[in-house]
């Protein structure tokens, strides 16, 4: 973090860097300017070159849309991949049954199981035990640092069976999977299973013991809700305040916009207005679709339906590593192999939408394909655009309730509430902006 | 985790996303070296640089040489060398990584943890643009080359060093 020194001590103008901001995926940086003890300006930058995958893909087969936007993220890659996958085939018109559907849960949970404990122990807890990061953590508490390392690495185990890698998995295809694992190849994942979810509910009691910032807001939570299960693949559109929509209804009610400041679009619902997706907007709408003991750990971390903390998303990014945890144990113990890994799709001239929920919140893919399967057109709105606006929102709110701070104080705080939305700014960029001696 | 006296082999980690220009750097430097180190003692491999990949793929090694793309601000092309097992990564590298938890968090956190290898190199090539789809500049295949070179040179030194020991 860099500091401009205050040129005019009356009417004081603070003015606030954070050139990269550390622990969140991409590159990105904050500027804020404070005047007169108001926020004059709130400024997430993101200077990622812009993003060319939506023109990538046209002209290019409709089967490799899963492989290609995997391309994206780093982190998760499974939540492209199932975006896309369902988005071709709806235009196809195929619906996959039940054994393909689960073995896809089974690989979202992977993901949710790994990135969120990455978040959690490595990137968020530090901003809570006032650690500049996890390497600080760990010499004071290696076990613990070892137990979250033990439980994400279980979440790529399940990307690797089901994916073929952990990074950017390449077993998926359009209409199910390339290879389905065997009976025995998921059973052997059992024992590990279940001792993470022990650990994800110890994760669950140790993250609830923090201290929160105080910050709430009325904000308007998206998500899927499907009425039967915890949403991942499956559902409309819904919202706190009314909204019940299908995916091919998104672009009605959603729309993104160019900012100056950034190469990334900003999302907003159709008339304006900022809106919240990921845990919390899971959380808050889907509370009572949770599992038993994943349940159970969010009352008695204090948790209510109407948590309206963002700080608190540790905790219910938590309470969703014991629930997809506790979800892989049912689907593995249930696990009837499908009669054939893949349903040949069909192309046709149609156009197919998809909205998944990635572990940061809802991801949007919308295609036009023609006959024989070429793609003419491709959409994609991830989490991050989305919660964009929220996050400066949260910044305003956080700058006008702690001026008193000190400028670094300000920027930890700053840095801790971007931090609050795992925000995946570029996807798969792998950099180090450092300054050091040449030996 | 002890000294080997016998049969000492290298693992070599080529870092980085192939679909991202100069951001390839390390992984292109370990292609090279795969295909011009026969006969020495090295086995290498390519990870993207997640620090828990890293962690799980030198957990059986004891002698461990990494090569990253890296920004410092010195010329495009460059070619840096750290020995992270003599002196903890630089503080700036490990707090500017904005991508997951990368190479000197992996190092930084397997030491708090006890659980670095004996040796551990580090070599950083300076990069330029990692934009998606573009292709690595001259300066830095000239610098992939150089460090490419220079890893060689230093896996020999390791090994023979340790088997006139042995």
């Amino acid at each position: 973090m860099s500091k401009t020194p205050d040129p005019n001590p009356e009417p004081r103008t603070r003015t606030i860097k954070v050139d990269y901001l550390a622990r969140v995926e991409g590159e990105g940086a904050l500027d804020v300017r404070i005047e007169a003890g108001e926020v004059a300006e709130v400024k997430l930058r993101i200077f990622e070159p812009p993003r060319y995958f939506e023109g990538l893909l046209r002209g290019r087969k409709f089967t490799e849309a899963p492989d290609i936007t995997a391309r994206i993220c780093g982190i998760c890659p499974v939540a492209y991949q199932m975006s896309a996958c369902h988005a071709m085939e709806a235009a196809c018109g195929l619906v996959l049954d039940e054994p393909l559907r689960n073995l896809r849960r089974l690989l979202y949970c992977g993901e949710w199981i790994a990135s969120h404990t990455l978040h959690i122990y490595m990137l968020h807890a530090p901003d809570f035990l006032g650690a500049a990061g996890a390497v600080e953590i760990a010499r004071e508490h290696p076990d613990l640092i070892k137990r979250g390392l033990r439980l994400k690495k279980i979440g790529n185990d399940i990307l690797s069976l089901l994916g073929g890698r952990e990074i950017n998995p390449i077993n998926v295809r359009v209409g199910g999977f390339y290879k389905t694992p065997t009976r025995d190849e998921l059973n052997a994942m059992l024992d590990d299973l279940r001792w993470a979810l022990d650990a994800a509910i110890g994760t669950v009691q140790w993250v609830a013991a923090f201290d929160f910032p105080e910050l709430e807001y009325d904000y308007e939570f998206v998500c899927l809700r499907d009425g039967e299960q915890y949403p991942m693949n499956e559902g409309r559109l819904v919202s706190n305040r009314g909204l019940d929509i299908s995916a091919h209804e998104f672009d009605e009610h959603f729309k993104e916009l160019q900012v100056p400041h950034s190469t990334a679009l900003h999302a907003q619902r159709v008339g304006g207005g900022s809106y919240f997706v990921g845990p919390m907007a899971r959380f808050a709408l889907n509370a009572d679709l949770l599992t038993p003991v994943a349940k159970a750990a969010a009352q008695s971390a204090g948790l209510t339906e109407t948590c309206r903390n963002p700080y608190k998303s540790i905790i219910i990014r938590a309470v969703e590593v014991v629930f997809a945890c506790e979800e892989a144990i049912r689907l593995v113990e249930t696990y009837a192999p499908p009669p054939a890994p893949f349903i040949e799709p069909q192309p046709a001239d149609a156009t197919g939408y998809a909205i998944t929920e990635a572990p940061r919140g809802i991801l949007y893919h919308r295609y036009r394909i023609e006959h024989p399967g070429q793609i003419l057109d491709a959409k994609i709105v991830p989490p991050t655009s989305q919660n964009q606006m929220t996050i400066e929102d949260d910044l305003r709110r956080v700058l006008m309730n702690n001026a008193d701070l000190s400028d670094d104080q300000l920027g930890w705080r700053c840095e801790q509430t971007i931090r609050n939305y795992d925000p995946c700014i570029s996807c798969a960029t792998h950099f180090l902006k450092i300054n050091v001696e040449r030996r | 985790m002890t000294e080997s006296t016998h049969n000492l082999r290298v693992l070599v980690i080529g870092v980085g996303a192939l679909e991202r220009g100069d951001d390839a750097a390390g992984r292109l430097a370990a292609r090279q070296i795969m295909a011009s180190s026969t006969g020495t003692p090295l086995d290498v491999i390519e990870l993207r640089g997640e620090a828990m990949a890293l962690m799980d793929a030198w957990s059986n090694a004891n002698t461990v040489i990494l090569i990253d793309a890296m920004s410092a601000g010195n010329p495009v092309g460059s070619v840096s060398r750290w020995d992270a097992s003599a002196q903890p990564m630089p503080a700036e590298m490990a707090r500017g990584s904005t991508h997951d938890m990368g190479v000197p968090d992996a190092i930084e956190l397997a030491r708090a943890m006890g659980m670095l290898p004996a040796r551990v190199i580090v070599y950083g090539i300076e990069i330029q643009h990692a934009a998606h789809g573009s292709e690595p500049s001259p300066q830095v295949i000239s610098g992939i080359e150089q460090a490419a070179r220079s890893v060689i040179d230093e896996a020999l030194q390791l090994t023979e060093g340790s088997n006139r020991h042995a």
